[in-house]
């Protein structure tokens, strides 16, 4: 079955790439959203997306303090013990000050291994900015060009561009049947297909959700019809822990606008004109990140997704120490309540603490059924 | 501390006492201009601060405000107000403390300091010093639905490279029709110059005193210093600025002619990387008490005005915003501290581990780390908020500080 395959990945994520480097494969780990991994692909390269782990810090805490965050202290910590030493690079952006800092160390620390900085503005409006992201997308392109010896040709990267969007046409069709009433995919088995794609090629990636589809078309996730559709807001959502439970609370998850899924994935490449310049634009137009600005395309895209699962509420997952999305948060909240739609903060460090989370996320459900929200 | 010398009372230089008059009057003349209906705008560190003064447009400084706050110990009810509101406390506490009273009384309550905040209206910031910055603002503007304008900056490496030179005045090429546009003003060229020249001598000033400071002895502190610097944030462009920053040069001048320390029989000399405690500047000045002096901080030299060279005005300005180093590399501050601990003679460093400003504590251990190895020059690490007293431990943070002269009280032998 094709969850016992996603949930076999995931039980060591890292692996994949293990044995791909093994076999001679070169492959970049990418530390955000804004990598355009369609030119790693095109390179004959494999972008692996690092997403922290859960296990202790304890070698990055000489040099980020415990505010840095857990996904940034547990990246260095990674790369520190040598996890990531099978990797030819890693790619950093500019995305949260952490993550930033993370390029600065790599090269202190890490030296040994490659690390590429995109470094692309925050603020994503304006001629001149467009112009330096632009830029910066180029330097990054020729950077992979001298790493490889090779030059990107068009017709590598319009392949690429088409795995990639198919790619995304597959994980929105998946968003789409999640979002169905009833439900026709649970949604563990959704975090599980989003969270497998970061760590297996894109064309195995897509075969699997292509099998995963026509084994849910026409079916009824079992045992959804009681259970209430909740919005999932947030950066990252790693804890696979954490749908069960929202489940025994008597809720699931029917959409997200997470950093780590539909945000990722929810724009595509135009596949007509330049290559390189659809990829630029994709990325330059893609629905932004917390780190980024404008808002606005972030919070229409939520919008649009709990309209289209007609959730009942929004849950919203936010890594502590997670500056911008800590600032967004009251602000999207109160939005949402404006509309009269509740919302549920809860804290993670990538794990979410299940004691608590059990408790708060039962009571917000209660409120949710019984209305009692004003 | 255990007193081993006399303790040296008031300030070290006289004219330091003219910083609080110089305060008071900015902001009364932000209130002022606000009440003339003449264009406020709220801005935040490191934005092009000449062009506000150039353009006729009042800059106000919140975060300066949330640290005259934290230094009459009213920061925390703020800080307060904005966590009941959402805010976590893990945020910058310049920015709760503004935004607790943004969504909590509002800027015009007239128990808050000067009477309150002139409203804005317009907002421009800047990702020079930090993300957060900017989410913050986006908070504000959703407050007071008003323009916004962000500047935005890659982080540097010295010499500030030709790309990022022109990705930061491409965006000043529109920030100023946009402030023209929105705020009815009018940009002249001429007048900008001779902003930027007032800046200048300002920021020449400055780094005047700065210099005179690595003299042994030291003739003013970092207490002192750090009540000094607000006209180097806010008023650069300012002709008041340039009365103030001559009175403290020469005084400091004279100090350093005449072999006179701000502590007397000075013995070890101390840097201090980070925002200070605002509500804690004593922190400071303790240490006088052990003869020992702080007489260099990263925030005072390195964070506001640097100098311009006015042959070639843009490139200089561009130069001048761009180099700060909150936007430095890590490998630039290793440069950086490494000359200037040598240069000021210090013995030993304070790093403050501030939990509210990110970007300013990621990389102090490798600073710290190589201090070490390659100068021999120990560190400290002292966990503290500027502006949030919550999170200051006094005991043993006093502790800590105490074992640390004694080492190098010690190390001296
Ligand atoms: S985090 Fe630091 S740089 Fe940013 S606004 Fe706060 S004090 Fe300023």
């Amino acid at each position: 079955m094709v969850q016992t395959e996603f949930a076999r990945i995931l039980a060591d994520p890292l692996e994949l790439s293990r044995q791909w480097s093994r076999e001679g494969r070169k492959v970049i780990g990418c530390l955000d959203s804004y990598i355009p991994e369609e030119f790693i692909h095109a390179a004959g390269m494999i972008p692996l997306r690092i997403l922290g782990s859960t296990g202790n810090v304890t070698l990055a805490d000489s040099y980020l303090p415990v505010f840095a965050g857990k996904l940034a202290r547990s990246i260095l910590e990674q790369g520190l013990r040598g996890d990531l030493v099978h990797l030819a690079g890693v790619a950093v952006s500019n995305s949260s000050d952490a993550v930033r800092m993370l390029y600065d160390l790599w090269g202190r620390h890490i030296p040994q291994q490659r690390a590429f900085l995109i470094d692309v503005p925050a603020i994503l409006e304006g001629e001149t900015n467009h112009r330096v992201f632009r830029q910066a997308m180029l330097d990054f392109k020729d950077e992979l060009e001298k790493f490889t010896g090779k030059t990107l040709e068009s017709a590598a990267l319009r392949r690429s561009i088409a795995v990639f969007n198919e790619n995304r046409k597959l994980l929105k069709e998946m968003a789409s049947l999640l979002s169905a009433s009833p439900p026709r995919l649970s949604a563990e088995t959704y975090l599980d297909a989003i969270l497998s794609g970061f760590v297996l090629t894109k064309e195995q990636h897509n075969d699997l959700l292509r099998q995963l589809l026509e084994s849910s078309s026409g079916k009824t996730s079992e045992n959804t019809e009681k259970l209430v559709p909740l919005h999932v807001s947030g950066p990252i959502l790693v804890d696979r822990s954490f749908l069960p439970l929202v489940r025994k609370c008597g809720a699931t998850l029917a959409s997200e606008d997470l950093g780590t899924g539909s945000r990722y994935f929810w724009d595509e490449v135009d596949e007509v004109g330049d290559p390189v310049e659809a990829i630029v634009e994709r990325y330059w137009n893609k629905i932004t990140e917390s780190y980024k600005t404008p808002m606005e395309r972030r919070w229409l895209h939520l919008l649009n997704q709990i309209e289209r699962s007609r959730a009942a509420g929004v849950i919203f997952v936010i890594e502590k120490y997670s500056d911008e999305d800590q600032y967004d948060y009251p602000v999207w909240r109160d939005r949402l309540r404006s509309r009269g739609i509740p919302s549920l903060l809860l804290d993670s460090e990538l794990v979410l603490e299940s004691e608590q989370v059990r408790t708060r996320v039962q009571t917000f459900v209660e409120i949710v059924k019984g209305g009692a929200f004003s | 501390m255990t007193s081993a010398a006399p303790k040296k009372k008031g300030r070290a230089l006289n004219s330091s006492y003219e910083a609080a008059i110089v305060l008071k009057d900015y902001w009364e003349g932000a209130a002022r201009h606000r009440v003339e209906g003449r264009p406020v705008a709220w801005v935040s560190g490191n934005v092009p601060i000449e062009i506000f003064w150039a353009l006729g447009i009042y800059p106000v400084y919140p975060e300066n405000y949330s640290a005259v706050c934290a230094s009459i110990q009213r920061a925390q009810e703020f800080c307060e107000t904005a966590e009941e509101k959402g805010y976590s406390i893990d945020l910058c506490s310049y920015s709760r403390v503004n935004l607790g009273i943004v969504l909590g009384k509002g800027v015009d309550d007239p128990t808050l300091p000067y009477g309150g905040i002139p409203r804005p209206d317009m907002l421009v910031t800047t990702r020079i010093p930090c993300l957060p910055q900017v989410k913050w603002w986006e908070v504000v503007r959703e407050h007071f639905d008003i323009p916004m304008f962000v500047v935005d900056a890659t982080m540097v490496e010295l010499p500030v490279s030709e790309s990022q030179r022109q990705h930061y005045l491409g965006q000043i090429r529109e920030l100023i029709p946009f402030l023209e546009q929105k705020l009815a003003v009018r940009f002249h060229e001429d007048t900008f110059i001779e902003t930027l020249r007032l800046s200048d001598r300002a920021a020449e000033l400055w780094l005047d005193i700065m210099d005179l400071r690595a003299a042994v002895p030291s003739p003013v502190g970092s207490r002192e210093m750090c009540g000094n610097v607000f006209p180097l944030v806010a008023m650069l462009g300012n002709p008041k600025t340039i009365d103030f920053f001559s009175h403290l040069r020469d005084e400091a001048q004279q100090c350093v002619q005449e072999g006179k320390g701000a502590v007397e029989n000075e013995r070890i000399r101390l840097g201090w990387d980070n925002i200070p405690m605002w509500y804690n500047l004593k922190f400071f000045s303790d240490v006088e008490d052990r003869n020992a002096i702080f007489t260099y901080e990263t925030y005072l030299r390195y964070v506001w005005g640097g100098r311009m060279d006015l042959n070639d005005p843009w490139t200089a300005f561009a130069n001048k915003h761009l180099d700060v180093w909150l936007n430095y590399s890590i490998n630039q501050r290793i440069k950086t501290l490494l000359s200037d601990v040598v240069k000021f003679k210090l013995d030993g460093f304070v790093f403050h581990q501030n939990r509210s400003c990110k970007r300013f504590s990621m990389g102090q251990r490798d600073l710290s780390q190589v201090m070490q190895e390659k100068i021999g020059v120990p560190s400290l690490f002292i966990e503290s908020d500027m502006a949030d007293p919550r999170a200051y431990a006094e005991a043993p943070t006093r502790v800590k500080m105490e074992t640390f002269l004694e080492m190098l009280e010690a190390k001296k032998h």
